[in-house]
């Protein structure tokens, strides 16, 4: 049950009626609790169990946690909590990843052996969930939360629907006060709530679902493509990609809205960033911040030598690489990251007492030029954010190496043009504020045309097929 | 006169502005309702543009005289309307409209559909030509008529839903689909507005501009002269994959030939003379025919000529092969050479009063 669905409309339009019909804040959660396990088995039962069982299992860990006062104990059982999460993400995506890798080295150095890959189905969303579960034992541990007496309470926690399968990913200390305050219904929070839901069906349906129209053929097999084409894919995949999970998340911050809840916001306008420091802070700030708290300063952070930071920098780098996906690819694609960010801190520290080069790089044009080289890198770096690692390198050889290709794009590139053209219009509009001042001071009338100008527009630009959100993989 | 910017959201204008998303929503909704019923045309491009521009020559004073060929995409690639008219014009003086009615993805219900259209519409051509798919004829478990595979209720209007009942299309089926499309058009019909609007925002293939991109005789000119062996032989491939399993053993019988009978008598309750046409196809796709089927397929044609006084034109055999793209779809030369022949074998002598002979 995607969020762009008809299914999931009459979904939520149920689960709205009844969750503001009802006198009780308990019965609110039970309701939610319900409507949450029944989004998720509505695509695999099991699985659904799965995440209920290790759920339950935190809760406990994170009570017994609060109830013991010996510290070798607390350690045990974050240990634990921490290992069984991995463990299970590990077991489901992982597993042929590495038992493959380990054998493909093993056939390079003369032993034959072979492994027998499991089929399995990965359980949507079960990197963002294991990060919630992990990051709330870690912070009862550190004493920043108490553990949740109230079971319903910690489930919706983790099961909430909205953010779910593909983020944002909650802070206990954030979700789980909200959950005792008593909902009233408001109309602002309504307001607030449509306005996100409505932006991000447009991203995801006018938007992220036409990009793929040019991205997904190349992406599959870029061999058939001439330079030209292929440089063209890829800019339609950077959008994309920002358009399909920013969108996502907005639809999932706008649906807790309606329902009274409030969920961090994942994207500040990403491809505005002018380096690739600035990105991370504006890029899926979620997971980004979350790999800081819970693996950068644990590392030592930057408290250290320039070459202590950037090591600790690669290794969140690439472990964040491969949370994305179980394929070198990947991992790549977070190495790049990592060499991206230790570079520009080089630079940075290179630049420090270079007053001149400074103020150039403030003026408008350095700041243009830094944005301008910023978005190339990322967008080079998407070339990998796919599984095969085979399929990125031959893209990168005809990307650089003029190369005729005898497959036209199936859309003419105008309509990419004119999406850049409005995309570059709304990051003015969201860059300069005017859509919160618009939103306050424009007639009733008008901002009520625009939604529903937004929704037809969105139902009339969906391509053919509606396509899953790319982040539901991960 | 806007607000002072210190402003802030209030309940009042949040409970309005979702009020009034909500009033132009639905009143966008009911619009485009109403618009789809007023203009079919919306609903289908395919028929509506061939339509017009048909009703805006053949419905005039003088009346001119009117052939019109119905088919699938091989009459549309191949039947070239402005040709014949020219071909025809040293023999008949008076104003000759041949015009091309051929639609991709359709057979003999579709054709039925499109015929009762033009009939209503007050159409009644002096020779009606219709294809016959003989793939489209037989009867196959689960996928009776075959035309399922290609059908669009969206296309249709809520009677004519009805009237498919007994065609094979049960309305527990294409009724949901139908609705659908009716109570959202926006999103079910936007292949069709856009396609008209802003053809570029979408990939060729859901543009529905077939029927736009024709002629004045409403031919769709094939693009390409000669194609190499190469692309030949995967045009095969597709055909052979697309249509030999159902030719093997092909026992016209079913809805399809119902609905080809049902045109007969149609034409007959309106004068209209009627002559079936086998177009033309090559070797390698004539050679998926056993001798019985040919059989089968002459026999069921006859039978219905026998009824209803029509005729069968087989020019399966007309075209050599090098003039079509897979076997079944004409080039150029082969639309030119098929459309040629035709005149000169069947409407000529059809002009000159010899054609029911």
């Amino acid at each position: 049950m995607f969020f762009n669905s008809l299914a999931f409309l009459v979904f939520f339009l149920i689960v709205f009626t009844i969750y503001w019909s009802l006198p009780y804040q308990r019965l609110r959660v039970y309701l939610l609790l319900a409507a949450s396990f029944y989004f998720y088995a509505s695509w695999d039962e099991a699985l659904a169990m799965l995440v209920v069982s290790t759920t339950i299992a935190d809760y406990i860990v994170a009570r017994c946690m609060c109830a013991t006062r010996s510290q070798e104990l607390k350690k045990f059982l974050v240990a634990f909590s921490v290992v069984m999460n991995l463990g299970v993400l590990a077991y489901f995506k992982y597993r042929n990843f590495f038992l493959e890798s380990l054998q493909q080295g093993l056939h390079a150095i003369g032993d034959t052996t072979t492994f027998e890959m499991a089929k399995l189905i990965v359980p949507f969303g079960i990197s963002f969930y294991t990060f919630e579960a992990i990051s709330y034992s870690v912070d009862v541990f550190r004493g920043k939360i108490k553990a949740e007496r109230n079971l319903p309470n910690f489930m919706l926690f983790i099961l909430f629907f909205p953010h779910l399968v593909s983020g944002p990913i909650v802070r206990a200390g954030d979700f789980l006060p909200q959950t005792h305050r008593p909902k009233r219904f408001s109309w602002l929070r309504m307001q607030a709530g449509v306005q996100f839901f409505l932006m991000g069906l447009f991203k995801k349906m006018a938007i992220a679902d036409r990009m793929a129209v040019y991205s997904t053929p190349v992406f599959e097999d870029p061999t058939k493509y001439s330079t030209g084409s292929i440089w063209i894919a890829l800019l339609a995949f950077a959008i994309r990609i920002y358009c399909d999970f920013s969108g996502y998340s907005d639809m999932a911050v706008g649906c807790a809205h309606m329902l009274g809840y409030k969920l961090t916001l994942n994207f500040r306008m990403p491809y505005l960033a002018p380096n690739v420091q600035d990105f991370w802070h504006r890029w899926h700030i979620s997971l980004s911040t979350w790999l800081r708290d819970y693996l950068y300063f644990p590392l030592g952070g930057s408290r250290g030598s320039a070459w202590f930071a950037a090591r600790n920098t690669m290794i969140v780098m690439t472990l964040g690489g491969l949370w994305h996906g179980a394929t070198w690819s990947y991992v790549v694609w977070g190495v790049l990251h990592g060499c991206l960010l230790v570079g520009h801190r080089f630079f940075k520290e290179w630049a420090k007492d270079k007053q001149q080069l400074r103020a150039w790089l403030d003026t408008s044009v350095g700041y243009a030029l830094r944005m301008a080289l910023t978005f190339l890198a990322v967008m080079l770096c998407w070339v990998f954010f796919q599984p095969s690692l085979e399929i990125a390198v031959t893209m990168l050889q005809r990307m650089f190496v003029p190369t005729p290709g005898t497959e036209m794009l199936p859309l003419h590139p105008r309509s990419l043009w004119y999406t850049i053209a409005f995309m570059a219009l709304c990051h003015y509009i969201g860059a300069k504020g005017l859509w919160k001042t618009w939103s306050v001071r424009l007639p009733a009338p008008a901002l009520g045309f625009g939604y529903a100008t937004a929704l037809t527009l969105a139902l009339v630009l969906a391509p053919d097929a509606g396509q899953a959100f790319i982040y539901f993989q991960f | 006169m806007l607000p002072p910017a210190s402003c802030r959201p209030t309940r009042r204008q949040a409970v309005r502005a979702l009020g009034f998303g909500l009033f132009f929503w639905l009143v966008l909704q009911v619009g485009m309702i109403v618009a789809v019923a007023a203009y079919p045309r919306l609903r289908d491009p395919l028929y509506g543009d061939k339509a017009v521009r048909l009703l805006r020559r053949a419905l005039v004073e003088p009346r001119p005289r009117t052939i019109v060929m119905i088919g699938s995409s091989r009459t549309g690639f191949g039947f070239h309307g402005r040709r014949i008219e020219a071909r025809l014009k040293p023999i008949r003086p008076e104003s000759i409209v041949a015009y091309n009615f051929g639609i991709p993805s359709s057979g003999p219900i579709t054709h039925l559909i499109y015929l009762r259209r033009l009939l209503a519409a007050g159409l009644r051509p002096d020779l009606l030509l219709v294809e016959v798919l003989p793939p489209m004829l037989g009867r196959y478990p689960g996928r009776t008529p075959l035309e399922k595979l290609w059908f669009y209720p969206d296309r249709m209007t809520y009677d004519e839903l009805r009237y498919l009942e007994s065609y094979g299309f049960p309305r527990s089926e294409t009724e949901p689909k139908w609705l659908h499309s009716a109570l959202n058009p926006w999103f079910s019909l936007r292949f069709q507005l856009a396609g008209r609007v802003v053809p570029g925002w979408i990939p060729w293939s859901v543009r529905y501009d077939w029927s736009r991109g024709t002629d004045e005789s409403g031919w769709n000119t094939p693009m390409r002269t000669t194609v190499t062996p190469a692309e030949y032989a995967k045009g095969i491939a597709q055909a052979q994959a697309e249509y030999e399993i159902y030719l093997r053993d092909l026992q016209p019988a079913g809805p399809a030939l119902t609905a080809l009978t049902e045109i007969a008598r149609l034409c007959r309750e309106n004068a209209v003379p009627l002559y079936f046409v086998l177009m033309p196809e090559g070797k390698d796709f004539r050679a998926w025919y056993s001798p019985t089927v040919n059989q089968r397929l002459r026999f069921a044609l006859d039978e219905i000529g026998r009824h209803h006084n029509t005729r069968v034109i087989d020019c399966r055999e007309w075209v050599p092969d090098h003039e079509f793209s897979d076997a079944h779809h004409l080039l150029r030369p082969g639309a030119e050479h098929f459309s040629d022949r035709m005149t000169d074998e069947v409407l000529q002598p059809f002009l000159q009063g010899r054609g029911l002979q």
